[in-house]
């Protein structure tokens, strides 16, 4: 095009002006697209690539910093153990979008029709391609796994395939990729605390209050001040929070069957026993009164600094946040993961989920698709892939002495920018395996992280609206979701209300319930009940 | 002007063109060809069928939203927001441009000057933790109430204090950086004005009523009308951070709510068709008030 350019003048300039523009928008492309080019550099790179490599694009996201670090992803040593583990089977083009930004940046591809072979999203209902399913621009799979991906049906749980992020009227239309420990909420108590008061761990939520009120009137933490400790610290929107809602039989999100409706469960009467018990927190000083503002770093130093008595958080984080070293001039802490209260309404501390990390999705004009099922269920298949995604390259990531792995967090090629990341998560296409089985069992605080996954995997409760797609009423009144996440919905404005005794109990309540049911409730109730009804047969 | 253009040549008024080309290009690909977007408010839109393929939905959206049970009053909390804004916040920069103008020594202005806006290049995120945690009950506003006998107030947590927060919070960060476009107008004044004035025996105070504040006034209406053509939009970043469930009632502002409904839950429609009422309501305002000032002072935007 650019040869036609004839006399020079103005019309000429302009030509030439937009093909510049256009030239720059092709440069831009380049980088992202046009995987010939890349793959005939790799050949160069000697990994000689047979004629049959599948070239396979995939576009995910991560959140190590190592991710910005690299320039080339075709010529990263993590891509290439991986396509040599394949005997170079596949030629794989990663690119990864931003964490941060990943919702906008997914739209934007997807509104441009700019699509790699794999997707990376969070479910099938995410609103980076709200009607994807429905308009037909990603393809359904039901059959492609049966026939190519026996080891996907058998690796990955039931559970993970029933679930609305990876299939939608009982056909699938996404591959799940799992996390090693689906369940991983845990109830952290002070230890030494417990015996400043003479306690053992308080085993109800009426023992908690007796805790609770001990933390009050001794000063834990000896700063000189016995009125700055809390017994439970809680953090804005109850995020990670929810300690004594399901001790009473309710929980955010948790739907039940009542009166052959189902229900969210804090619509029922159970949610009044939840209000009185925390308004009683609230009004005594056992939870910290800035609950509703408590910013996430503040509540992090907050519990670091000896504010907190116990609070919610996950097994995974012991390590980084709460072992006893990182709690400032307390040489004496010790946070201990303990079993949740039993209450009158049952023990438990996360409902059942089925460990969903993110789903891949599979445009439909992708060609061949059967090879990329292969692909995943390769990968999910080999022993040898598996052990890549725990330790790495050898000799780079870990060594091998006297035949035993010797792998450590620590290393600078696993530490730097979280390179570890690189074969944990950004080129692990099952998931990602943090904390899993292989790297607990080195980890120098391998006893506390079992017995804390062990006492997360027994204290989960069975939530039958798992399944269920989020109600069509929500879509565009999501201040219904009968949950705290995000904030802005009434059921936190009525929470907080009550709780600070800015309304009474029943009164609050109540209307509380009758507001949420004709603003749209009800119909998001008919639904759910009616998807009950077809999903669990009655 | 329009007289030379006609007397030049064909080919100097086609190079003329030509220079303007790239400024008209910008605004016809940045700024026009956008706002033919703004279809999609009446759309059905979803990124899969696109502009031209998404059904029609007529004026759903917008029954949609004056249908909202609590549109009214977050309209309503949009408009106080903005009126206190404007009302406390537009005259600050002004007064303190002028109280700035008055000091004699040099280092002494620009130190304070440097001072004043360099809160401008905090984000909110850091600005709002501070002001929270300054403002908590157990925090060091309440430390000072308390010692002078007084209760702890809950100032992040009563919606009685939210707009005022809000409002004050924003002032700190922002004066200094307002302030900056004054005392550049100032600074632009004809000296010899003032040397007239002295000689007519006018003092500083005499000075600054008579001189400074109407040299400046052009730029004073400039700058208000444009503010009011943003009438509806609030500072999301710094609402977000300062709204919590025990001030919701107050807080939540038109930008919060399309926040919450749309860019979460990806309605593109919905959340243009509020965009759309917005501009509409900021250019009624904006023309009408220009008409009513160029009327009653002779200035304008245009």
């Amino acid at each position: 095009m650019r040869k036609r350019n004839g006399r020079l003048g103005p019309p000429a300039l302009l030509l030439a002006l937009a093909l510049l523009a256009a030239a720059c928008s092709n440069e831009g492309g380049a980088t992202t697209d046009e995987p010939g080019a890349a793959a005939g550099e790799q050949g160069a790179n000697g990994a000689a690539a047979t004629e049959e490599a599948r070239e396979i694009s995939i576009l995910s996201t991560s959140p190590a910093p190592y991710t910005q670090t690299v320039s080339d992803w075709d010529d990263n040593r993590y891509v290439q153990k991986l396509e040599e583990l394949s005997g170079n089977a596949y030629d794989l083009h990663f690119e990864f979008l931003s964490w941060q930004d990943f919702q906008t940046q997914l739209t934007v591809r997807f509104a441009s029709g700019d699509l790699p072979d794999l997707i990376r999203t969070y479910g099938l209902d995410y609103p980076a391609h709200t009607g994807a399913v429905e308009q037909g621009a990603v393809l359904e799979l039901t059959d492609l796994i049966e026939q190519y991906g026996p080891n996907l049906k058998a690796r990955i749980p039931e559970e993970a395939w029933n679930s609305p992020a990876v299939s939608k009227d009982g056909r699938i239309y996404a591959i799940p990729a799992l996390v090693p420990n689906p369940h991983t909420r845990a109830l952290y108590v002070r230890e030494d605390w417990l015996e400043q008061a003479g306690m053992e761990v308080p085993s109800t939520p009426e023992e908690y209050l007796a805790y609770f009120e001990q933390v009050k009137a001794l000063d834990m933490n000896g700063n000189g001040d016995p009125n700055d400790e809390y017994g439970f610290y809680a953090r804005e929107n109850m995020a990670g929070s929810e300690l004594f809602f399901y001790e009473f039989g309710v929980y955010p999100d948790l739907w039940v069957m009542e009166d052959g409706e189902f229900v969210p469960s804090v619509i029922t009467d159970n949610m009044k026993d939840v209000l009185q018990f925390w308004r009683e927190l609230y009004a005594n000083g056992y939870v910290n009164p800035n609950l509703f503002t408590n910013k996430s770093a503040d509540w992090f130093a907050g519990i670091q600094n000896g504010l907190a008595g116990s609070w919610v958080h996950y097994v995974d984080n012991y390590v980084e946040q709460w072992d006893p070293s990182q709690f400032i001039d307390q040489p004496e802490a010790e946070p201990i993961m303990v079993e949740p209260p039993a209450g009158p309404g049952g023990k438990g501390l996360q409902p059942v989920n089925a460990g969903i990390y993110y789903v891949w999705m599979i445009p439909s004009d992708v060609e061949r698709p059967e090879q990329i099922i292969e692909f995943l269920d390769w990968a999910w298949s080999s022993d040898e892939v598996q052990e890549f995604y725990a330790y790495g390259i050898e000799g780079h990531n870990y060594e091998l002495r006297d035949g035993q792995i010797v792998w450590g967090p620590d290393n600078p090629n696993n530490a730097d920018n979280m390179e570890m990341r690189a074969y944990q998560i950004n080129v692990n296409v099952t998931g990602h395996s943090l904390n899993g089985p292989k790297m607990v069992e080195l980890s120098p605080q391998a006893d506390a992280l079992k017995a804390g996954f062990d006492i997360a995997e027994r204290n989960t409760f069975m939530n039958e609206a798992m399944y269920m797609p989020q109600p069509e009423a929500f879509e565009t009144r999501p201040e219904l979701i009968p949950n705290f996440a995000g904030g802005g919905t009434m059921l936190l404005d009525m929470f907080a209300k009550v709780v600070t005794g800015r309304e009474e109990v029943d009164a609050g309540f109540e209307s509380f319930v009758q507001e949420w049911r004709s603003r749209g409730g009800d119909e998001a109730i008919a639904e759910a009940t009616q998807w009950h009804r077809a999903f669990y047969g009655e | 002007m329009r007289n030379r253009l006609r007397s030049l040549s064909g080919k100097d008024s086609l190079m003329l063109w030509l220079i303007a080309l790239p400024g008209v290009l910008y605004f016809l690909v940045f700024k026009y060809v956008p706002l033919l977007g703004n279809v999609i408010a009446f759309q059905d839109y979803s990124i899969f069928i696109g502009i031209w393929d998404s059904p029609w939905a007529g004026w759903k959206h917008f029954v949609f939203m004056f249908e909202y049970e609590e549109f009214m009053n977050i309209l309503r909390n949009t408009l106080v927001l903005s009126f206190y804004t404007l009302f406390f916040g537009f005259p600050a920069p002004l007064l303190l441009a002028l109280l700035l103008n008055e000091l004699r020594q040099m280092l002494f202005k620009r130190t304070v000057q440097t001072l004043l806006y360099l809160p401008h290049f905090l984000s909110w995120i850091i600005v709002g933790g501070i002001f929270i945690n300054l403002l908590a009950v157990d925090g060091l506003a309440n430390r000072a109430v308390e010692a002078l006998g007084g209760q702890p107030v809950e100032f992040v947590s009563d919606s009685r204090f939210f707009r005022s927060v809000v409002v004050l919070t924003s002032m700190w960060k922002e004066v200094g950086w307002g302030m900056i476009i004054y005392l550049a107008a100032i600074a632009g004044i004809n000296p010899n004005l003032y040397e007239a004035a002295v000689m007519d025996g006018a003092g500083r105070w005499r000075q600054m009523v008579s001189i400074t504040i109407p040299s400046i006034a052009p730029a004073i209406v400039t700058l208000l009308l444009l503010r009011i053509g943003n009438m509806l939009d609030t500072n999301v970043e710094q609402i977000l951070v300062f709204l919590n469930p025990l001030v919701r009632d107050i807080g939540e502002v038109i930008d919060t709510y399309v926040y919450r409904v749309g860019l979460l839950n990806a309605q593109y429609s919905f959340t243009t068709a509020i965009g759309l009422f917005k501009s509409v309501i900021g250019l009624v305002l904006i023309v009408g008030l220009n008409h009513l000032s160029k009327r009653t002072t002779g200035q304008g935007l245009y």
